[in-house]
Parts: C-alpha cells; sequence; structure tokens
C-alpha cells in the first residue's frame, strides 16, 4: 500500500526520533509538566497512526523504508529504518501504550524520588529501542535494538542501586541477555553467509526459492534463534531472571512483562520463513516452552507474594506462546502476545489493591469428581469449539497444530465445568461461551496476520518426536490441571510438604547463576556508601546494617570532659 | 528496666552447662523477650504501633542504650536534623537552658556553649552497633547473603502458613504447629546449597519435634548464658520483625496463643543460628565474635553525653511548640447554650483544620472532639465471606470486641448473577491452562481497566458514594445500646444540653492502588472507616426504646434532639452526611443549611491544606486545590493521597473555646473535655485511658519511622510488594515491612514528620490532672520516663505547669 510507505513509515519513524530526542532533552529547559505531556502526546500520536494504518496492511506485502548499509562486501545492503506490515503496526500498538501507560504512571508514582529524572529518561529511551525493535527491517536493526533494550533496562533494574539484591538480579538478567545476544550474532553469521542478505523481507522469497539446498544452515540459524529467543522471553532453563528482577519500581516490572519480555516471540515471528526449514528447532520449542509453562505454573501457585506470583506467571504465559509458535499456529501467538501484554502491564500497576491481589481460592477435596467433570467438560468444549469454527467456515483440521490447538482450548474451557461452587447451568453456559470466544478470537487473528506469516511444518509430519509430541503435550497439561486442583488440598491437609518446598525456592534453578553473579558481579560495598549519600541529603542518619564499627566514635575534646562529668552523675 | 542489669554473654565453648531441666531455665529470659515484640497489624486492620510499647517502662535514654544493643537501631532524632533546626533558629538557647535546668544540667555544659556546638555541627552521627547475630557477622566477613537467606526462609513459611488467599496453594490452615510445619519446610529446603553449605537440611530434620525442646538444645549448644538469653532472643525476633509483630497483633487477646506461636518463632530462627554454628567453616569463630562484641557493649551502660544531648534538645524543640500554642490558648467565657448543630469528629489531628475552618464560616454549628469509633466497640463480619483472621474488628485494637454484628449490602439479582459469572472468569484467570486462553481471548479487554484507570474515570470510592452495608444490630439488646450510649454521652459532655441535631463524623480516606489504606483511614475503627460505627451510634442514640432506658437512668435526651451520620473523607476533607432523608421539615432545613457551610469548610480547609502538599506541589486556592485533592485521592500512581497523621505533636483535652480559632496547622489531636463536669476525674480517666494511649501510640510510630526509617519503617514504596494479604515486602521477598514507608514521612525534599514526642495538654487543676494520671499505670509511665510530656492547663488562671514524677 502506498499510504503506509509515504505516510505511516515516516510518521512512526519521526515520532520514535522525537521521542530519542525527549528524552536526552535537558529537564531543566523545558518545564517538566509540558515535557511529559509531549512524550505522552507523541506516544499517543504513535499508537494512533498504528491503529489507523493498521486495516490497510492486512494482507499487503510489507513496505520498507529507511537506510540502505553495506556492512560486508559478499553481503546484499542492510537495511536500517522501518518495515511496516501488520506484525510490526500490531506492535508499535502496543509498545507505543503501554509506553504510554507506564511512563504516565512513573512521572506520579516516582514523585519526591531524587533520581526520577535519570529513571524516565532511561525509560523513555528503552521505550524507544523496543519501537526500533518492533519496526526492524533487518537481522542486524533487531540485533542491536535488543541491545539497547538490554541495557537500558540494566540502568532500570539497578534504579535503587544500592539494593545489592536489585544489583544481583540486574547482572543475572544482564549473562542471560548476553547469552541471548551471542546466539542471535550466529544465527545472523549463519543467515548472512549462506543466505547473503540480512533484510528480513528478503528472506522468504530466497527461502522459498531454494530452502532445500540450504536446508542445514537454516537448521542451524534457526536453533541459534530458538535460543536467543529463550533468553529474551525468558524460557527454561534461562527464565530465572524474570522473577527475580523485582527489586525496581513497580512501573518497570509492568514495562518489562508487557515489553521488553515478548522480545523473543516476536523474533521468531519475525523470522517465520527461516522456521520453516527448521522444524527440528521449532520441536524443541515445543519442549521448552511446555517446560516453561508446567513449571512456571506450579511454582506459581506455591507463591505468596503478589508481584512473584504475576512473574512466574509470566515464565509459565510466555512457555504458551512458545508452544503456540512451536506448533506454527502464529495467530494464535501474537493475540496471545497483545492479550497477555495487556493483562500483565494493568496487573502489575494494580498489585497495590488488595481485593486484585488477595483472592482465596475454595479448596475442593473432591478431585477424582472434578477430574471427571474436566473430561466432560472437555470434550463438550472441544465440540462447542470446533462447530464454532466450521460455523464460519473453519475447518479445524487445516489449523496448524490443530490436534494439540483444540485440546488445549479443550481443556482450557472444560475446566468451567469443574467449579463446583458454581450452579452447573452457569457452569455449562461458561464452558460454551468460552469455547465460542475462543474461537472468534483465533478466527479474527487469522484473519488479521492473513498469509503474512510462512506456514510451519506440521508437528504431526515432524517424524516420531513430533508424534510422540502431539500426544505428550496435550496429556501432560491435562495433568498439570489436574495437579493444579489436587495439590491445593494436598498442601493444605499437610502432604506434598517437600514438593511444596521445593516448588517455593523455582526448583533452585536460578542458583548457581544468582551464586556466580553474588560472588563475582554484585558484590557488596557500593551499597554502603550509595545509601549514606542519600540518607545524609534526606537529613536522616545512615544505620550500618553491619557491626563493623563498635558503638561511639571518638569523642571530641570538651566532649570527653563532660563525658567524665556525666559519668559521675 | 531489668535489661541494664541483665548482660550478656555467649561463651564459643560451652564452659558452664545450663542445667539440666531443659527449657525452663531460658523460659523466662524468652517470655520477655516475646511480650517485647511490637505488634504489626495485617493491611486489612492496619494501625499505628508503638514499636516501644513494652518498652516504655523505662526512661528513653536508657531504652535508646537497650534497643542499640538488641535491635541494632538508635531511637533518638540524629544530630543532622537537630542541628539543622538548631542554624534554622527553630531549636532557641532559651528553651535549650529551660530544659537543661529542668533536667539538673546532664550535659555538663551550659545552654549557650552546647548551643554554640549544634550551630556549629560539633556533633556528627555515628553508626550503630549491637547484639551481632552469628548469620550477620558471617556475611560479614564473606559477603555472603546468610541472613537475608535465613529471613526470607522463615518469611516464606510464615506468609504460607497464614496467607489470606495471594497464593492458589498454600498450607494455610494445615494441621500442624508452626514449628512443625516448619521443621518439614527446612529439612526439605535445599537453598542454603547456594551459600555453600551443602547438607544443613539434615541438621534442620535432626532437630527435636519440639519447639521449646528446640531452643533449649541450641542455647546450650551455643553456650548461651540464661541471663544473656533475653537479648539475644530480642535481637533474633527483630531480625523477623514483620512476622513475630504480626503473630503478636493475631495473638494480642490470647496470651497462650502468643506464647506458643512466638517461641515456635524463637526456636525456627535460632535452629538456623545453631545450624551454621555447626556447619559453616567460620561459623565457631563467629560465635566468638558475637560474644567478644556482646561483652564490649556491655561497658557502656551510663547514658552517653550524645544521648543526653540530643534527648534535651528534642526537648527544647518540644518545650518551643508547647509554649506557642499556650500563649495562644483562648479564655472561654460563654456558658454553654444549645446548639442547633454539634459536630462530633474524631481527635485524629486531621479534623483540626475542618473544624477550624468551618466555625468560622458557621459559627453556630459546635463542633467537638471525641474517639472516631464512637464508644461503640463492635467487630463487623460480613455475610458470606469467610476470612481466616476473623471478622474486622472496628474499635481500637487494644481492646477485644464485645459484638460482632453481621453486615450485608444488598444486591440486586443480576449483581448476583454477575458474582456467579466474575467467580468463574476469575478462577479460568487463575487455573492452569485455562489462564492461557483467558489472556490470548480475553486479554485486549484489558485495555478497557487500561483507560479507565489511566485517566481516572472510575468514581472516587467513598462510603457517601456506594450503597452502605445493612448492619445488623439484633443481637444487641436494650440494656447493652443503652449502656454504649449512656456513655458517649457522658464521655462527650454531651447532656451540657443536648443539641438539636448531633452529626456523628467518622472519617475515612479515599485512595486508590494503596495496599496501605487501612493505615489512613480511622485507627480508632482498627484501620477501617469510621462510617459504620457512626451509623450503628446514630442509629442507637436515635432508637426509642433505647432512650426510654436511658430516661429510667436519668438520662432524658429531648425528643427533638436527632442523631445524624456522616463522614469526612480525609483526602479530599468532603464531609457527607449518610443519611439525607426522614427528618422532620426543621431538622431538614437545618441540614441543608449545614451541607452549604460544608462545602465551604471543605473547600476552605483545602485551600490550606494543599498550599504545601508537598516540594513540587503548589497549588493555588480555589478549584485547583480541590481537583488536586480528588486527583490524589482517584490516581492509581499516587503514593501520596495525603499527609496521615503526619507531624502529630500535641493532644489537647480542653472545651473547644480554648482552642477555637487557633491554628493548630492539623499537628493537635482535639479531645473536649470540661473539667467542671467531671469532678471525681472518670471522665479524664477514660480519655486517659483510651484517646491519649492510642495518640501516644499513634505519635511514637511516627517518631520511630522517622529517626529510624530503614529498621522502624516499611522503605520505598516504589518496591512494596503485598506479602499473603497480611502485609508487604520490599523487593522481591523477606520479612514483612513495619511502620510507615518513606513516602509517607519524607516529600522530596525535607521530612514531614517531626520526631517530636506527643505533648498533652490538659485544661483542669494540677492536681486533678495529678490526681487522675498517677491512677493509670501507663500514663505515670508515659510521663515519668519521658515518652510523653504532659500539662497541667488551669482553666481559671490560664497558667500552664508541666507535670512531672507522677
Amino acid at each position: 500500500m502506498e499510504t503506509l510507505e509515504t505516510i505511516v513509515a515516516p510518521s512512526l519513524l519521526m515520532g520514535t526520533a522525537l521521542l530519542a530526542l525527549l528524552a536526552v532533552a535537558t529537564r531543566e529547559r523545558v518545564p517538566r509538566a509540558l515535557h511529559s505531556a509531549a512524550v505522552q502526546a507523541v506516544l499517543a500520536l504513535s499508537a494512533l497512526f498504528a491503529l489507523v494504518a493498521l486495516p490497510t496492511s492486512i494482507g499487503a506485502p510489507a513496505s520498507v523504508t529507511g537506510l540502505d548499509v553495506r556492512l560486508v562486501s559478499t553481503l546484499a545492503p542492510v537495511t536500517f529504518g522501518a518495515q511496516i506490515d501488520t506484525l510490526s503496526l500490531v506492535m508499535v500498538l502496543l509498545v507505543s501504550t503501554v509506553g504510554l501507560v507506564v511512563y504516565r504512571f512513573s512521572v506520579t508514582y516516582l514523585a519526591g524520588d531524587n533520581r526520577r529524572n535519570r529513571f524516565l529518561r532511561v525509560l523513555l529511551l528503552s521505550i524507544v529501542a523496543v519501537l526500533v525493535l518492533v519496526m526492524s527491517p533487518s537481522l542486524a536493526q533487531i540485533a542491536i535494538s535488543l541491545m539497547a533494550v538490554s541495557l537500558g533496562l540494566h540502568a532500570l533494574l539497578t534504579h535503587n542501586k544500592e539494593r545489592r539484591r536489585a544489583r544481583i538480579a540486574a547482572w543475572t538478567k544482564f549473562l542471560i541477555s548476553r547469552l541471548g545476544d551471542a546466539a542471535l550474532i550466529t544465527a545472523m553469521v549463519i543467515v548472512g553467509s549462506s543466505l547473503g542478505t540480512l533484510n528480513l523481507d528478503e528472506l522468504a522469497p530466497i527461502i522459498e526459492a531454494r530452502g532445500a539446498e540450504l536446508h542445514t544452515p537454516l537448521s542451524l540459524a534457526g536453533f541459534a534463534l530458538v535460543i536467543a529467543a529463550m533468553c529474551k522471553s525468558a524460557q527454561f532453563p534461562f527464565h530465572t531472571w524474570l522473577p527475580e528482577t523485582l527489586e525496581t519500581p513497580t512501573p518497570v516490572s509492568a514495562f518489562m512483562h508487557a515489553g521488553i519480555v515478548n522480545g523473543g516471540g516476536f523474533l521468531l515471528l519475525r523470522v517465520s520463513p527461516i522456521l520453516v526449514e527448521a522444524s527440528a528447532a521449532l520441536t524443541l520449542l515445543v519442549v521448552v516452552g511446555a517446560v516453561s509453562a508446567v513449571l512456571g505454573l506450579m511454582v506459581q501457585w506455591t507463591q505468596t507474594e503478589a508481584k512473584r506470583v504475576l512473574a512466574w506467571s509470566t515464565v509459565a504465559q510466555m512457555g504458551f506462546m512458545m508452544v503456540e509458535i512451536g506448533i506454527g499456529a502464529y495467530a494464535a501467538a501474537l493475540l496471545h502476545l497483545v492479550g497477555h501484554s495487556y493483562y500483565k502491564a494493568w496487573s502489575f500497576l494494580r498489585t497495590g489493591t488488595l481485593s486484585q491481589v488477595v483472592n482465596p481460592v475454595l479448596r475442593d477435596s473432591a478431585v477424582a469428581a472434578r477430574t471427571a467433570l474436566l473430561l466432560v467438560g472437555s470434550a463438550l468444549a472441544a465440540g462447542v469449539f470446533v462447530g464454532a469454527m466450521a460455523l464460519f467456515g473453519h475447518d479445524v483440521a487445516h489449523m496448524h497444530g490443530s490436534w494439540v490447538f483444540v485440546s488445549l482450548v479443550a481443556l482450557a474451557a472444560g475446566h468451567a465445568l469443574t467449579l463446583r461452587a458454581v450452579a452447573l447451568p452457569a457452569r455449562v453456559v461458561s464452558v460454551v461461551a468460552y469455547a465460542s470466544l475462543v474461537s472468534v478470537g483465533v478466527l479474527a487473528s487469522e484473519a488479521l496476520l492473513k498469509g503474512a506469516l510462512l506456514p510451519a511444518p506440521e508437528l504431526m509430519e515432524r517424524g516420531v518426536f513430533g508424534l510422540v509430541l502431539s500426544v505428550a503435550l496435550p496429556l501432560s497439561l491435562a495433568l498439570t490441571m489436574v495437579a493444579g486442583m489436587a495439590l491445593p488440598v494436598r498442601f493444605a491437609a499437610g502432604q506434598n510438604l517437600k514438593l511444596y518446598t521445593h516448588l517455593r525456592h523455582g526448583l533452585y534453578i536460578a542458583l548457581p547463576l544468582e551464586r556466580f553473579v553474588a560472588r563475582y558481579l554484585a558484590l557488596p560495598g557500593g551499597e554502603q556508601r550509595a545509601r549514606a549519600a542519600w540518607l545524609a541529603q534526606h537529613h536522616v542518619k545512615p544505620e550500618s546494617g553491619s557491626f563493623t564499627v563498635v558503638t561511639e566514635p571518638e569523642p571530641s575534646r570538651e566532649q570527653l570532659t563532660k563525658e567524665s562529668a556525666a559519668a559521675a552523675l | 528496666m531489668n535489661s541494664q542489669t541483665t548482660g550478656h554473654t555467649t561463651d564459643a565453648t560451652p564452659a558452664a552447662q545450663p542445667s539440666a531441666s531443659g527449657f525452663s531455665a531460658y523460659r523466662d529470659a524468652v517470655q520477655e523477650a516475646i511480650c517485647q515484640v511490637p505488634p504489626m497489624w495485617g493491611l486489612r486492620d492496619l494501625v499505628a504501633v508503638n514499636p516501644f510499647h513494652a518498652y516504655t517502662k523505662a526512661p528513653i535514654e536508657e531504652v535508646a542504650r537497650t534497643l542499640l544493643r538488641r535491635w541494632n537501631v538508635d531511637i533518638l532524632p540524629s544530630f543532622t536534623w537537630l542541628q539543622d533546626a538548631a542554624r534554622r533558629e527553630q531549636l532557641r538557647v532559651e528553651d535549650l537552658r529551660e530544659v537543661l535546668t529542668e533536667a539538673g544540667d546532664v550535659v555538663a555544659v551550659d545552654a549557650d556553649e552546647l548551643m554554640a556546638m549544634l550551630r556549629r555541627g560539633d556533633f556528627s552521627d555515628s553508626e550503630v552497633a549491637g547484639v551481632s547475630t552469628i548469620a550477620s557477622l558471617l556475611d560479614e566477613s564473606a559477603d555472603t547473603t546468610l541472613r537475608d537467606r535465613i529471613v526470607s526462609e522463615i518469611a516464606a513459611v510464615c506468609a504460607s502458613y497464614f496467607d489470606r488467599g495471594v497464593a492458589a496453594a498454600s498450607t494455610q490452615g494445615v494441621d500442624m504447629g508452626l514449628y512443625s510445619w516448619w521443621k518439614r519446610y527446612a529439612s526439605a529446603s535445599r537453598v542454603f546449597v547456594a551459600e555453600g553449605l551443602r547438607g544443613l537440611h539434615h541438621d534442620m530434620a535432626a532437630l527435636p519435634d519440639d519447639a521449646e525442646a528446640s531452643i533449649a538444645a541450641q542455647f546450650l549448644k551455643l553456650g548461651v548464658r540464661t541471663y544473656a538469653a533475653t537479648d539475644l532472643v530480642s535481637a533474633l525476633l527483630a531480625d523477623i520483625a514483620g512476622w513475630a509483630g504480626y503473630v503478636r497483633s493475631l495473638t494480642w487477646h490470647d496470651d497462650e496463643k502468643r506464647d506458643a506461636l512466638l517461641t515456635d518463632l524463637v526456636a525456627i530462627r535460632l535452629a538456623y543460628e545453631a545450624a551454621l554454628y555447626e556447619r559453616h567453616p567460620h561459623g565457631k569463630a563467629a560465635a566468638r565474635e558475637m560474644a567478644s562484641r556482646v561483652i564490649g557493649a556491655r561497658g557502656h551502660e551510663a547514658p552517653y553525653l550524645r544521648d543526653s544531648v540530643r534527648v534535651a534538645a528534642m526537648a527544647a524543640l518540644e518545650r518551643r511548640l508547647v509554649e506557642d500554642v499556650r500563649r495562644q490558648f483562648k479564655v472561654p467565657q460563654s456558658t454553654p447554650s444549645r446548639a442547633d448543630v454539634q459536630l462530633v469528629m474524631c481527635i485524629d489531628v486531621r479534623s483540626e483544620r475542618f473544624r477550624r475552618q468551618l466555625e468560622q464560616i458557621a459559627p453556630q454549628v459546635k463542633t467537638s472532639g471525641f474517639a472516631g469509633f464512637f464508644g461503640m466497640p463492635v467487630a463487623l463480619s460480613p455475610v458470606g465471606e469467610k476470612d481466616p483472621a476473623g471478622p474486622a474488628p472496628h474499635l481500637p485494637v487494644l481492646l477485644s470486641p464485645p459484638y460482632t454484628f453481621a453486615t450485608e449490602v444488598e444486591k440486586s439479582a443480576a449483581q448476583k448473577a454477575g458474582g456467579q459469572v466474575q467467580k468463574v472468569f476469575s478462577s479460568l484467570k487463575k487455573s492452569a491452562v485455562s489462564c492461557f486462553n483467558y489472556v490470548e481471548t480475553l486479554g485486549m479487554a484489558y485495555v478497557g481497566p487500561i483507560v479507565r484507570d489511566s485517566l481516572r474515570l472510575a468514581p472516587t470510592a467513598g462510603s457517601a458514594k456506594g450503597k452502605l452495608p445493612d448492619i445488623d444490630l439484633s443481637s444487641l439488646t436494650t440494656e447493652g445500646g443503652a449502656d454504649l450510649v449512656a456513655g458517649m454521652v457522658k464521655n462527650l459532655s454531651l447532656a451540657a444540653p443536648f443539641p438539636r441535631v448531633l452529626v456523628l463524623a467518622g472519617h475515612e480516606a479515599s485512595t486508590t492502588n494503596n495496599p496501605h489504606e487501612g493505615g489512613y483511614h480511622c485507627g480508632a475503627c482498627a484501620g477501617h472507616s469510621g462510617a459504620s460505627n457512626a451509623r450503628i451510634a446514630a442509629r442507637l442514640y436515635n432508637d426509642p426504646a433505647i432512650r426510654e432506658e436511658l430516661a429510667s437512668r436519668g438520662i432524658v435526651i429531648p425528643d427533638d434532639s436527632v442523631a445524624v451520620p456522616a463522614i469526612h473523607n480525609t483526602t479530599t476533607d468532603a464531609l457527607e452526611l449518610l443519611e439525607k432523608e426522614g427528618f422532620d421539615p426543621s431538622v431538614s432545613s437545618i441540614l441543608s443549611d449545614l451541607r452549604g457551610a460544608l462545602e465551604a469548610a471543605q473547600q476552605a480547609t483545602l485551600n490550606e491544606r494543599m498550599k504545601s502538599f508537598g516540594a513540587d506541589v503548589s497549588c493555588e486556592a480555589g478549584e485547583g486545590s480541590k481537583r488536586e485533592a480528588v486527583r490524589r485521592a482517584a490516581d492509581w500512581a499516587e503514593l501520596r493521597p495525603e499527609w496521615g497523621l503526619a507531624n502529630n505533636a500535641l493532644f489537647i483535652i480542653a472545651r473547644r473555646e480554648r482552642t477555637s480559632g487557633v491554628n493548630l496547622d492539623g499537628r493537635a489531636f482535639l479531645h473536649d473535655y470540661d473539667a467542671r463536669l467531671d469532678a471525681d476525674g472518670s471522665v479524664l480517666g477514660a480519655i486517659m485511658g483510651g484517646p491519649v494511649a492510642v495518640g501516644s501510640w499513634i505519635n511514637l510510630q511516627y517518631y520511630a519511622s522517622s529517626v529510624a526509617p530503614e529498621r522502624l519503617g516499611s522503605g520505598d514504596k516504589t518496591l512494596h510488594n503485598v506479602s499473603a494479604g497480611i502485609g508487604v515486602v520490599e523487593g522481591i521477598d523477606g520479612d514483612l515491612a513495619i511502620g510507615l514507608a518513606w513516602q509517607s514521612l519524607f516529600d522530596g525534599e525535607k521530612l514531614r514528620h517531626e520526631p517530636l514526642r506527643l505533648q498533652v495538654i490538659v485544661e483542669a487543676d494540677e492536681a486533678h490532672v495529678r490526681k487522675v494520671a498517677s491512677s493509670n499505670p501507663l500514663m505515670v509511665e508515659l510521663v515519668n520516663n519521658s515518652w510523653i510530656g504532659m500539662y497541667a492547663l488551669s482553666p481559671e488562671s490560664g497558667q500552664m505547669v508541666k507535670l512531672q514524677n507522677l
């Protein structure tokens, strides 16, 4: 479409540049209220542009605007700028709105903090970096902006740098991010050397033309990309940074869980042409995603701190998104990414509301009966879902990862039947309504992404392993659901307490890296100085957490005489 | 206090074996430490707590030294702050001179010289050092995080045990003691492998099954003498002050349960010390170091000179404050005539501004101050909600509620059906696998709440806005109701004479997204809105049967006197009537006049209050200040909806005529009192036993959090993370935070609460005040040990005398 190229792309690029400018502009010259209003206006405009342009982008080819840079002589020129298509517009819309909300929130939230200006500046730069990321026309821009995002995040995570645990968490995240960068750079080298280009819009034609002969390098690139995505989107075993990074103001968590953590998912959707030829990597992704989802859920159930519950839920949710990508359900994955972001942004910002975070679960000890209800409900939901899809002219059998996908929807909706505290008719209505609602969502997202992404190979057609996985995946998630019904009852009855203990600690997976970081990167020491400076500024005496100083300092000369006089009293 | 005489010795090598009787030898020491744990109420019933409540039996300077040793905290105002006050001329030499003379020249320098030293900044704040646990000592020497890990482990065990519904799967309600549950947990947890301590869980598994036996065994292992145990146990409990405090509040009215649960906690914390001693390569060296430091601290038992200086400087600042107020006191003349409207508000310092403004706008309205629960000692239990912590108290937490009433909000059929749907969806959101499709399909719908909250489109909450619950008073007998009303009539001196319209205004604060909401509500109603208490009080006052019963006791309430409940919203200063219909025409017309005056008073109060709200907030008078106040109440990102009771410093028990028109700047609790109607002192006794005690708790809470924010405050609100629905932790996990947050005390540039002790001024003859105060053991303690100041203001001459040595 013409408009995408002539109006939307330049506007979005200009908006992003303006934001960067506002971020580095000295706050002293511009009144705070004006500055903050300008930032919010630009973010709102960029969201508006993305929203308005979105319909025109459906089914249209990507439009690329930017500078071509020749990096290596054997390589086609690499483009830096903006690639505007449905995926990037959806992402721009998401990032602008979440960024706007988080920025606005932070301005008020950090009032009185003498590091607020620095915080807002880094936050804005991070938002800019994510915008640049999601508009990337080339793998090179993706890599560079992902690194910038990570560095911005590091600065936000160390906002309270006097807290050693904040530094430990930040450095853990830093190390895992660098691993992700290494994987991404490896992928770039493989792609560049075998395909001769790093530009995203040129990948699909080349791979369609000579995919078979490039199978090996593309497979390898696929693995590298999957590992990069696992690091960026907190997937097992690289998930440990996410639940740890709560030692920073709430809006950072909101932005991290609603913006930054999507990096991995977005990356994989972006390079979907490569994944067509990398079915083994996709299968690995399914396994990793499923493990993360199950692990995340079970650990989440045992957490008693509101933000930790949310953080572990993100690990699980990202895992589910990876499963969807792995089975080729790209449209559903994008829908999930967007939905999860809004949900999690709001949930984090609302963690101060007691009624929001305290929801006692009814413990229903009839687990066997509920399992039976789950099976009945799932059958009902599967029927409704398949029927609803058929009604809209969609044959489920032709959907990507159809069997796995349908079974997951069925389990999810079927669960409503197990809520025995609710009247049976209401439960049945819920199952039907929920399954139909999911079908509407899936159809809408399929329509949105119509033909934009190359289809992945079917899970069932990926050899024996794929077949086994097709059965094991729904089964393991069904078992997780049963565990979800049984464990609250068992723990409260004093059973399986060892399991409880291990889950409470996230199975200790974070510990080795955390220990390494504490020993070599986040040493104590800085906090004493930083805290003393902070407190002195606030007219409050510093208190030592340690005991190195023995009681009184040396008394002054005149005090000395008075002290003896006082002691005599 | 006996901590002066109990030293502490913890020998690394047990020289003398403690007696074979095991725990019984340590029982008293442990018991003493347990009773000194400051309580901390959960977020639902959040109220101010005096962290020194168990220490007021000793003078403040002495306690400063005890707590330095035990809690590792300095509880006196810093020199930084005091010297700043000296430079700003707020601290004056004449006050200092007076104070030093009174105290008997404890600092052995004259006032001028001391003043010069303070101005020059000769004193500097020192670092704190006290009893050190083995875990802290090891951390210090090896850069480990043992203490944090231990605290996190204990906090996790407690949070799971007491969880109010944050976790989907917890051990809340498990049929075993806290210690047994912890033992199962600690025997399984491998988390200490990260600190290089393999096999620590084996040590935990080998512990005795009984907490008391475990304590005795660990003390024996560490070689702790009985007389040193109290200090050590206090230091260990201070590491987990939040959870220990919650347990203490939970068992406030149940000593047996308190002893059991807190003994469990002592055993738990001590077990880690002993395990480190055994298993850590430097454990034994750390234990020796602990002993030597403790002995080192023993040499400093006499008050430090620097402490005496700081107490004197603080007293001088207090003296200035009291003097300034005294000079403004009015001389009451009028004989009381019947008021058309008497508005009774809570004694809370936040009422002072509003009352003053209203009286100026509507001189015909008489205002009085009374404890905000109006003497209604009730707990409320919403129908259909089961809370692990029981019915919600709506009375000062120190009292046990004799009455529990059920409340119910009427719901339409549609609302009930909506509730069912909500239940299903909330469950889908939280359940395995369902949660994935939930966010996929419905996540986008959260754009709605995001927009609503960002743009503050939701109406502000508050009793005056929503539908009020029905309160079922049927379990209250007529006699019981008459007792309550008679108490209120007497303590408020209402009968002199009964007003035509009695407006009982409870208070609450509308705030958004604020876990510490309770802290802004009425403290006398246990951190809840005062609306229910006001409504109950008004209903009982208006009840014909109760009036009949009262008449038979000689209290005749005129038929035309009617009580109307109201609510004062302290964030927006709106004062709204909670009953608007069903009055006879003359009352209606009085009330409609009153409404206009209340609105004008709201604006006037906001003009005054918002003018100096914070560092970067300066509101112009008029609509601007109202808009800003309403924004603060409704903004989900706002951490300072209001300043709460910050800067409280005075408690004036007097006829309102004495203080009317005096600008007390929201710093004074105001309780109405007419000594002429209280010959036997019973009313004053009740005021001292209730409101003054609570006032001093609030005052010392603010005091503690502003002098020692690191240990006695709850840190940075931006990092707060609700734990178990009971409290907040700072950051990812750890112990529950106690006290007030930074943002509640500090505006970005300066402290908004001056750490001064509560100064109580009673308008009555010295002999009368002395007699009443002396008969109240708590007042004797607080006054004699300088935790509060108390003055008698002669009703005739207006002379004021400071009371000492009760």
